[in-house]
């Protein structure tokens, strides 16, 4: 066992593939797995064009939910669109909304935090003074501003969030690097001649990913949270259909009674909340290195 | 990890969390209370459902201002209470104007009764009375361009020698001069109590303008007094006088017990029998005090109403939704349960929405039959029913119905909806099925409300293969882009400046164009010709054929597709509050509402 | 210590320059033009620029930049161009309110929270956690505004508990902020606890923690000698930099319950374009900010006898 706390791995077994095995175990895992899965296959099957088209009128408008038909089950909206197929279309909204934005802001992050922490002094200083510019701005006044250049829409909306958002994990990426650029097995490999995009790369960077996970399943779930708000002061996405939209209008219709759109969205929400942050939890855990 | 560990952390935390969740009890929050109401003095409690820009009668010219300010100032004229349609009767004025020299020339008689309300601006705090140097003053300073930017127009090039006076005020610079210095010829003060008033040709808009909150009188101490801080110390002749004012454009009211106007002493045909004559001829206001908080959401608003702490709301789409209904022969009705306690009130507006097309679109320019078949397919009515719970009329041209020369007046209809005719003519223009038609853009603000009407107008056009985008943006961009034509399709409204048609058949003129109004570009030079003759020529038959012809103009070339105005509902409780028919043109409601303070206090029986 | 103390205030003003620029540039090209909101319907292409003439956005960049630091160095951001009221009342007034509404709710919520953190922790592993989690991820998975909606429907409506909407200056209207306070802690309790109790439990693996046990102190003792008083570094880190936004209130909030704060006034500053309320907002938030980042820094020293501030 190494001197400073970083554990290694009997030969032959992968810091993956005894993950996998842990997270296997837990049967609340793969439930969430399946349900993350489902909205991921949803969000596909969106974008080829094989869900039920949400356009549709299926019955008059407002209409509460009943058993007979699939389309009935969450009712009907102020069209007469089903709420279910609503949501459905959602889900490809969302789940663009949240990968798109962590692959902005998860290499952003971990780059910019692994040469400030690697690199140390003025480049340091640099990504520091970034950071802190951007996170002194309310987050709501930097995203409509940015909305204004880019214009509505998915695209605009992702690189608005990703850019805003990747500080956080460029923190802890660079207080990581930081700890562990001084430990032994660093100097050793330098010592050893490895350059220093190798020694970033292969060595520290794997013991961050932890980290990194976790950060993207809650940026995920920041994202499609941060549609909500967003639409409601009027630059969320616009096409189609989206939970922020159908959030949005729920002041409307609570007001006359009509809750089942709000529900279904609400569950809808909470299921994929809840998948990301179990298995954000459980990847954690099963990655972290020093928990073998 | 025992049980008997538990007990060490658990005061803490519980007390924390018991102490967290009794404290509400503990306010002894009596909330079904009426909020200040002491039984004794009558006060007006009315919900606003947004805050105005500003309290000084020139710099304003939104709606949500106007409703403060013609409580708190007057105009030399107004419009009748209770009179329909409207008519315009003397405020400041002594009686209506005589005209001389053809028409040109307005003699107009003060009355010599009005004080302005007391206040620290004036020596010794009290108010002064009321004369003509105030009027010639008040117009002065209504033309001040470094004051009034937005309402000039209005009456610009009306009134002689005033454009320049505004020029020669603009070269001097901002603050460098008194409007002493600014002598109008067409603005005199024949003696303390009668204004001339010379204009450039016979018309009746700059008596009609001069009706509005935007030419009030104001005094011109308490303005020099406070400067461009007038608008928070707004002083005037006003029936009420501001007592309190925040932020949030929360207003106070106290009344002004000087006031010189008095309940109107005849009305409309069946006004009596509603008892709408029984205060007749008592001083105005009525009314002690006029309490108007802001609430932003329409929740809220209806949830403190049905707890009777709202003497009057306006109800929005959903707040419709939820308190009444229309009846299957078109009445509004409040809902079954309210209807102990709650009357409705339900009033035409002069505002008028319509379609426009960009006709620098190439599709949409070069095609008439493309706009005649969309012309054809709109579902106005439909959208009035489904979107906006019937509370709209349907328009065959741009004039509301509240106004004159309107298209029941002239008998002109707008093309029927027809699909099947529609679909030939997208066949004749060789769109079969919105073949070869590219997407258009909708453009509209973001929002529940627009994402809706724009949904509505999507399904309708579907219906023929037309297809539609939405593109929503900020208010200030969709300004933007309407002016620069940079869409396809929007709808746009207007709202009356002053009741004479004429204020909307101009908005689709070339002028207009650059003016920014005439947001489709369209272009017709008969038009245009006419809608100059409308400016000069008296109302009557002559000016109604005109109307006529640039109705029959605008259908035939189909620039715009009529849609609808709007008529404005909202609830009042029945048992204590009279008096009250609602007043659209002018907002004068406050002043005539008289309350039964014993029944207010009791409150609601739901 | 007064050494490192000056040197961090010294470097807020690159940061202060950074947001400045920023902001400058974001809302001079690209945000909505104030001119046009303040005209409407009845815009011309003259009128918009006398307006914009006679609020100084005709003047060269450079010289509105530098016009811009005057203001900061003043604290005097003029006037609002919506409204015309003066901006540092309206800042101090506002600033107050949305305290009001954000502070209590805050500091109460934050104890509870570690409380209720400490207390999942203990429970760790068991059904009591597993329910727990539940219960978070279902509060944070409810919209804020559906929150807002129903509670304000069901506590102060039909329940008669809380007022419906209203506020009034000073203590007599505490009984109107009952009801935001209670939302807003309601919103936080997931995110928090999880946080916390994450941090809690990331301290409960270290070395130190099996050192404690093996030598026979108490789950007790461990707990609070231990574990917390080393949680509340990065407890610290989360939460105090959290105060300068608590000035912001939240403009849901505060349309849903007519509160004057800063949340509604930002939010609507930027889509009316009142480019003095902006800048003034958002530069008194990265003072904020850099200022209790650093209070945060020092309490670390003082916390910390580890910690050597560099």
């Amino acid at each position: 066992m190494a001197l400073d706390g970083v554990k290694k791995l009997p030969k032959g077994d992968t810091l993956a593939r005894r993950a996998w095995r842990r997270l296997r175990g837990s049967r609340l895992n793969l439930v969430c797995f399946a349900i993350i899965a489902s909205y991921l296959v949803l969000a596909v099957l969106g974008y080829a064009g094989h869900i039920p088209d949400f356009q549709q009128q299926v019955a008059p408008k407002f209409s509460p939910p009943e058993w007979s038909k699939p389309a009935l089950w969450l009712g009907t909206d102020v069209f007469g669109r089903s709420i279910l197929f609503k949501l459905f279309a959602g889900a490809k909204t969302a789940m663009t909304l949240g990968l798109l934005v962590t692959c902005i802001s998860l290499p952003v992050g971990l780059f910019m935090g692994s040469v400030a922490g690697y690199y140390g002094g003025k480049i340091d200083g640099l990504v520091q003074w970034i950071y802190s510019v951007i996170v002194s701005v309310p987050y709501i006044l930097l995203i409509i501003a940015i909305s204004y250049i880019l214009g509505k829409g998915m695209l605009a909306i992702c690189i608005a969030m990703g850019v805003v958002g990747w500080v956080g994990l460029c923190r802890m990426t660079r207080a990581e690097f930081m700890k562990l650029r001084e430990r032994e097995f660093v100097l050793a490999s330098r010592l050893l001649g490895a350059g220093d995009a190798r020694l970033i790369f292969r060595h520290i960077l794997p013991n961050v990913m932890h980290i990194a996970i976790v950060a993207a399943s809650m940026e995920i779930m920041g994202a499609i949270k941060a549609e909500v708000i967003l639409t409601y002061l009027g630059v969320g996405v616009q096409d189609g259909a989206s939970w922020g939209q159908m959030i949005s209008d729920a002041p409307g219709e609570l007001m006359i009674g009509v809750w089942w759109p709000t529900v279904g969205v609400s569950i809808t929400l909470f299921l994929i909340v809840f998948a990301l942050n179990k298995v954000g939890d459980a990847l954690r855990d099963a990655l972290d290195p020093r928990l073998v | 990890m025992t049980p008997k560990n538990l007990p060490q952390i658990f005061p803490l935390w519980l007390f924390l969390v018991l102490s967290a969740c009794l404290g509400p009890w503990f306010s002894a929050c009596s909330c079904s209370s009426h909020g200040g109401l002491d039984g004794k003095t009558k006060i007006l409690r009315k919900v606003l459902s947004a805050k105005g820009k500003s309290l000084d009668p020139h710099q304003q010219f939104d709606a949500e201002s106007a409703d403060i300010v013609v409580l708190l100032f007057d105009s030399l004229f107004t419009t009748h209470y209770l009179k329909r349609p409207i008519e315009f009767i003397p405020n400041l004025a002594e009686s209506m104007p005589t005209f001389s020299d053809a028409g040109k020339t307005m003699t107009i008689k003060l009355r010599k009764d009005v004080r302005f309300q007391d206040g620290d601006c004036f020596p010794d705090g009290i108010g002064r009375a009321f004369n003509a140097s105030d009027v010639i003053y008040s117009f002065t300073r209504f033309s001040d361009p470094f004051i009034n930017a937005n309402s000039y127009s209005l009456i610009e090039g009306l009134v002689v020698g005033l454009d320049a006076a505004r020029k020669a005020m603009e070269t001097r610079g901002e603050g460098a001069y008194s409007y002493d210095e600014f002598p109008v010829e067409g603005l005199k003060a024949l003696d303390d109590h009668t204004v001339q008033v010379k204009l450039t040709r016979a018309t009746m808009v700059p008596m009609q303008v001069m009706a509005k909150t935007i030419m009030s009188i104001v005094p011109r101490e308490c303005v020099q007094k406070y400067g461009v801080d007038f608008q928070f110390h707004p002083l005037g002749t006003g029936a009420f006088k501001l007592k309190y004012t925040n932020r949030l454009g929360d207003v106070w009211l106290v009344k002004n017990s000087n006031y010189h106007l008095s309940y109107p002493v005849e009305g409309e045909p069946g006004d009596l029998e509603k008892g709408l004559l029984e205060d007749a001829g008592k001083r105005l206001p009525l009314v002690d005090e006029v309490y108007a908080p802001v609430i932003q959401e329409s929740q809220p608003a209806v949830l403190k109403f049905l707890r009777g702490y709202f003497d009057w709301i306006g109800l929005d789409a959903d707040a419709f939704q939820r308190l009444a209904k229309k009846t299957d022969d078109g009445e509004f009705r409040v809902l079954d349960e309210f209807k102990e306690d709650v009357a409705l009130y339900a009033a035409r507006d002069s505002t008028s929405y319509w379609l426009v097309f960009n006709l620098k679109n190439s599709a949409l320019g070069k095609n008439l039959k493309l706009r005649q078949a969309i012309a054809m397919t709109i579902n106005r009515q439909g959208f009035i029913d489904d979107i906006i719970n019937g509370r709209g009329v349907v328009l065959d041209t741009v004039v509301p119905l509240t106004l004159s020369s309107n298209h029941r007046d002239l008998n002109v209809e707008w093309y029927k909806r027809d699909l099947a005719e529609a679909k030939k003519l997208m066949r004749e223009a060789g769109f079969e099925g919105g073949k070869g038609l590219p997407e258009f853009r909708y453009l509209s603000t973001a929002g529940s409300m627009p994402q809706r009407m724009f949904e509505y107008h999507r399904r309708t056009l579907a219906e023929i293969g037309v297809r539609l985008k939405m593109e929503s943006v900020s208010y200030s961009s969709y300004l933007q882009k309407m002016d620069s034509g940079d869409f396809d399709l929007i709808t746009t409204g207007w709202g009356a400046d002053y009741p004479d048609p004429e204020n909307f058949t101009s908005l689709l003129t070339t002028y207009a164009r650059t003016q920014g109004q005439n947001y489709g570009s369209w272009s017709n030079a008969r038009y245009d010709m006419l809608s100059d003759k409308t400016k000069v020529i008296p109302p009557g038959a002559a000016r109604n054929e005109l109307f006529r012809e640039m109705a029959l103009l605008v259908k035939e070339e189909v620039p715009i597709v009529p849609l609808y105005s709007v008529i404005r509902v909202g609830l009042y409780p029945k048992n204590w509050v009279r008096n009250f028919k609602r007043d659209l043109e002018s907002s004068r409601d406050a002043l005539h509402i008289d309350i039964d303070v014993k029944r207010q206090k009791e409150g609601f029986s739901l | 210590m007064i050494q490192y103390i000056v040197r961090r205030l010294f470097q807020m003003i690159p940061i202060l320059v950074g947001v400045t620029l920023l902001i400058f540039f974001l809302f001079t090209f690209f945000g909505e033009d104030p001119a046009r909101v303040a005209l409407g319907s009845h815009a011309t292409p003259a009128k918009i620029a006398a307006l914009r003439a006679k609020w100084g956005l005709d003047k060269p960049l450079i010289e509105q930049y530098l016009q811009f630091w005057r203001e900061i160095l003043t604290a005097d951001f003029g006037r609002s161009f919506v409204s015309g009221e003066k901006l540092s009342t309206v800042f101090k007034q506002g600033a107050f309110v949305s305290l009001s509404v954000t502070l209590p709710p805050f500091v109460l919520g934050t104890i509870l929270n570690i409380a209720v953190a400490m207390l999942v922790s203990w429970y760790r592993g068991g059904v009591f956690e597993r329910f727990m989690s539940v219960i978070f991820t279902a509060c944070m998975s409810v919209s804020y505004l559906v929150y807002v909606i129903l509670l304000q429907y069901f506590l102060a409506y039909k329940l008669d508990i809380f007022e419906i909407n209203g506020f009034i200056p000073g203590m007599k209207g505490v009984a109107f902020l009952f009801l935001p306070w209670v939302i807003t802690m309601i919103v936080q309790f997931g995110p928090d606890v999880r946080l916390y109790r994450s941090i809690l439990l990331e301290e409960a693996k270290a070395d130190y923690v099996r050192t404690a046990r093996a030598k026979g102190l108490s789950e007790t003792k461990v707990m609070f000698k231990h574990v917390l008083k080393n949680a509340m570094i990065p407890v610290i880190t989360y939460t105090v930099v959290e105060v300068p936004f608590l000035v912001m209130g939240s403009f849901v909030l505060e349309k849903y319950f007519s509160i004057p704060g800063l949340g509604d006034l930002l939010v609507s500053s930027v889509n009316t374009g009142d480019f003095p309320v902006i800048k003034g907002v958002t530069i008194m938030i990265a003072v904020a900010y850099s200022v209790f980042n650093l209070v945060t820094d020092v309490l670390y020293a003082a916390v910390d006898p580890r910690v050597k501030l560099s």
